[in-house]
């Protein structure tokens, strides 16, 4: 083993326990920022626990947008057509939000079963609806037809 | 009319783009210079159709042509013409032109730069096809082109001389080939899944320009970033024909890093400008959302970045070579990524237009062919490849290089996770998850934390001996990660319901709303209103958030208002109308942003400045000395 090979080994064991280093870092943070994307239909069968986060899809129920009088808090209805769940955000809402148009709120449930909103996604374009919405929607439609 | 003539235009396009791939091919392999010299003709030919192509998709737009089922789909007649003219790439049919186009923009900025002084057109006059193509050769030279024919003979009266110099054009035709391959392929894409020059399967006024795209930041956002984006494919086509040609010196080095360094540019303003766009349009006060889209710029850029640096060193102590060219396939490979992710419709994301499940397939097959054929002439040449001679020392600027490189290679794995990840688990149905901005800024903090303090190691002592283009760059990263920091960290914000004569107070300063009124345009009505910004009963001025509705597509946007400075921005967004006049406003305090953008602006002019810089600017070998051609001729 001379001078060259030395070098060459120590680099790649450098190499190696960066990568892994970086491999930890990822896997750490990756297993605390996931966010799980559940409708209403799924949590119904299974619900989380109080104080886990996710991410919940659907269409905002037509008629179920409730404003509180003083401050900016809002309560509606998010239906993926076989179950419902209410929300209860305060804050902004974003442009595109609209009621009979699809929605993603994050946040978590509360005691009551009410899903606390920390954030509603603003989904800039408006032909955008959640995949399992859009194929619930679907089979609905050929039920019908 | 314009439709049928686009149509053609386009297959035209697609014939000259097979004859510059495939003929110096053929010459290559059989030793014909006459098929290699067919390159840099059917190069502009290509290049001419395919702007051709743009012209009339323009000039459709212009005309409000709404038999095209794209224009329909894409524009209104009350459209402001500005707009009607970026609306060309406004969607998917229309970007992947774009694509094209800058494609040839840099297929013809490389045969400018690369291809040697002495005519090589003598060869082509002496073939029948060569005299068809030749026509476009004299459209940009024509003295030259016009005493061609006459001189052939005088000047390579044998078929051996002609042999002897097509060793040294081998290397530049066969650039221009792979350019031409790839070039076939996503005419290929455009012609058989996404043609703009469709017809409209029925009248209509148009659909009108998505609102969130009709703004100034998105006038040259989309060019500049494909500019980038494609740009990396010019140093990417350059490794694969040194690698062909067996000739991975240091002229390679300089050339694949001259383009790689225009491309960086582009991609760098590209990514600038996406994200001053974001800040001023979305109304969230963000200019980075983790948007898988944006990470998708983001991840060429990276890579883009540690090639830049690893070439330097194959350049200037001929090592490294393996990394940089890997590199060099992996920038490539992430631009096709980027390309394959925001245009196949696999992401629900802000940009995402085009949800059709054909187009998706066709991209990742070409992404699979390029990519895989690319990698095998890297591994079959690798085998072969000398090992370098050069050591690098510890503690030296050369390993403070690879260690840069590897850190800047780290990051964009993580982010690359973090993109495919949501999407590898849903195509195997394991669950619909995504995954957050803490993740990305987690992980990238520590990474991006690092390259700081090793590149000020590395540069502080030596500050003066830095040439100017470094100093600028780096200068200007030091200046970005800052203005992310703070704007992050002492970043304020407030959400409140207001009505005129309402104050409301965030940090030092006064916001009074003073009242709203109606405004108009031509495609557009919305709410004006008007807030009184002081700081302890200073005014310091007056800002005019607006809330419109864009009539065609009823579509709902937020005009914010920004008051910028140095040191910080005042931006106030209109929420929604609550009831009335009483709306919720989203006010934000801002310190330090414009740093992100200055920052990326001194990084720019670091790329200009090292273009231009004595080193970069010196032809490679041969342009002005024709006699070193000769010899190098000799020698293959």
């Amino acid at each position: 083993m001379n001078k060259y090979h030395k070098r060459r080994l120590w680099l790649i064991s450098l190499f190696a326990a960066g990568m892994t280093l970086a491999v930890g870092l990822v896997l750490f943070a990756l297993k605390q920022n996931i966010n799980v994307f559940l409708t209403p239909a799924q949590i119904a069968v299974n619900a989380p626990k109080s104080d886990y986060h996710f991410r919940l899809g659907g269409m905002v129920k037509k008629g179920s947008l409730i404003r509180h009088p003083q401050d900016l808090t809002v309560e509606f209805i998010v239906t993926d057509l076989k179950k419902e769940l209410a929300v209860q955000y305060t804050g902004v809402l974003p442009d595109l939000f609209r009621e009979d148009s699809g929605v993603i709120a994050e946040g978590s449930l509360n005691q009551h079963g009410v899903f606390i909103a920390t954030q509603i996604l603003a989904k800039h374009d408006e032909n955008y609806m959640p995949k399992n919405v859009y194929e619930a929607m679907r089979k609905q439609d050929e039920k019908i037809s | 009319m314009i439709r049928i003539a686009g149509e053609v235009t386009l297959m035209f396009a697609l014939f000259f783009a097979l004859l510059q791939s495939v003929m110096p091919l053929i010459g290559y392999k059989n030793r014909n210079p006459y098929l290699l010299a067919c390159a840099r003709p059917a190069a502009y030919a290509q290049a001419f159709f395919v702007l051709l192509a743009y012209g009339l998709l323009t000039v459709a737009f212009v005309n409000n042509d709404f038999s095209i089922a794209y224009v329909a789909a894409n524009s209104h007649a009350s459209l402001p013409l500005m707009y009607r003219l970026t609306a060309v790439w406004g969607a998917h049919e229309g970007s992947i032109l774009l694509w094209i186009v800058m494609l040839n923009v840099w297929t013809i900025a490389y045969v400018w730069v690369g291809w040697p002084s002495v005519w090589p057109e003598n060869f082509l006059a002496d073939s029948w096809l060569g005299k068809c193509l030749c026509i476009f050769a004299m459209a940009r030279r024509p003295p030259a082109s016009c005493a061609l024919f006459a001189k052939t003979h005088k000047h390579f009266p044998s078929h051996e001389s002609a042999k002897k110099f097509s060793g040294h054009t081998e290397g530049t035709t066969l650039t221009i080939s792979i350019l031409g391959i790839i070039s076939f392929c996503f005419l290929c894409f455009i012609l058989f899944t996404s043609d703009p020059f469709l017809p409209a399967l029925h009248a209509s006024a148009g659909h009108d320009l998505n609102p969130l795209l009709q703004d100034p930041g998105f006038i040259i956002h989309p060019p500049m970033l494909y500019l980038g984006y494609v740009g990396f494919s010019v140093a990417f086509a350059i490794t694969q024909a040194a690698f062909l040609c067996n000739k991975l010196d240091a002229d390679w080095a300089k050339l694949a890093r001259k383009f790689a360094l225009a491309a960086w540019f582009f991609l760098t303003f590209g990514i600038l400008l996406g994200s001053w766009w974001a800040y001023r349009v979305l109304g969230f006060g963000g200019f980075w959302f983790w948007d898988p889209v944006e990470n998708a710029s983001l991840l060429p850029w990276l890579s883009g970045t540690a090639l830049i640096h690893v070439l330097l060193l194959c350049e200037r102590r001929d090592t490294a070579k393996a990394w940089a060219s890997l590199l060099a396939i992996i920038t490539f490979a992430l631009s096709l990524l980027g390309t394959f992710l925001v245009r196949s419709g696999v992401l629900v994301s802000v940009h995402t237009f085009a949800s059709d499940p054909t187009r998706g397939l066709f991209l990742l097959l070409l992404f699979a062919v390029l990519i895989s054929a690319a990698l095998s002439v890297y591994v079959a040449r690798l085998i072969k490849m000398q090992k370098s001679t050069y050591q690098i020392s510890w503690l030296s600027r050369e390993s403070a290089l690879l260690i840069n490189s590897a850190l800047l290679f780290i990051a964009m794995l993580t982010i690359l996770l973090g993109t495919l990840y949501p999407l590898i688990l849903d195509a195997l149905h394991l669950g619909v998850i995504s995954v957050g901005a803490p993740y990305f800024n987690k992980v990238m903090m520590p990474l991006v934390l690092i390259t700081l303090v090793l590149m000020g190691v590395v540069s502080l002592p030596s500050i003066r001996k830095l040439q100017p283009g470094m100093l600028f760059a780096h200068a200007g990263f030091a200046i970005l990660v800052i203005g992310v920091l703070l704007s992050s960290l002492l970043n304020q914000e407030r959400f409140v319901r207001m009505e005129p004569g309402n104050t409301t107070t965030l940090g030092a300063y006064q916001f009074q709303f003073l009242h709203t009124k109606g405004v108009s345009a031509s495609n557009y009505r919305g709410i004006q209103a008007e807030f009184a910004v002081s700081k302890n009963k200073r005014h310091i001025t007056n800002l005019y958030p607006e809330k419109r509705i864009y009539t065609v597509r009823e579509m709902v946007m937020t005009k914010v208002d920004i008051h910028p400075g140095i040191f910080r921005d005042l931006y106030i967004a209109l929420g929604e109308p609550l009831h009335d006049d009483v709306w919720s406003v989203r006010i934000y305090y801002k310190p330090f942003i414009r740093w992100i953008w200055f920052g990326g602006l001194l990084m720019m002019i670091g790329a200009m400045l090292s273009l231009r810089s004595p080193s970069l600017r010196g032809r490679s070998s041969d342009r002005s000395n024709p006699c070193h051609v000769e010899s190098q001729g000799n020698t293959t």
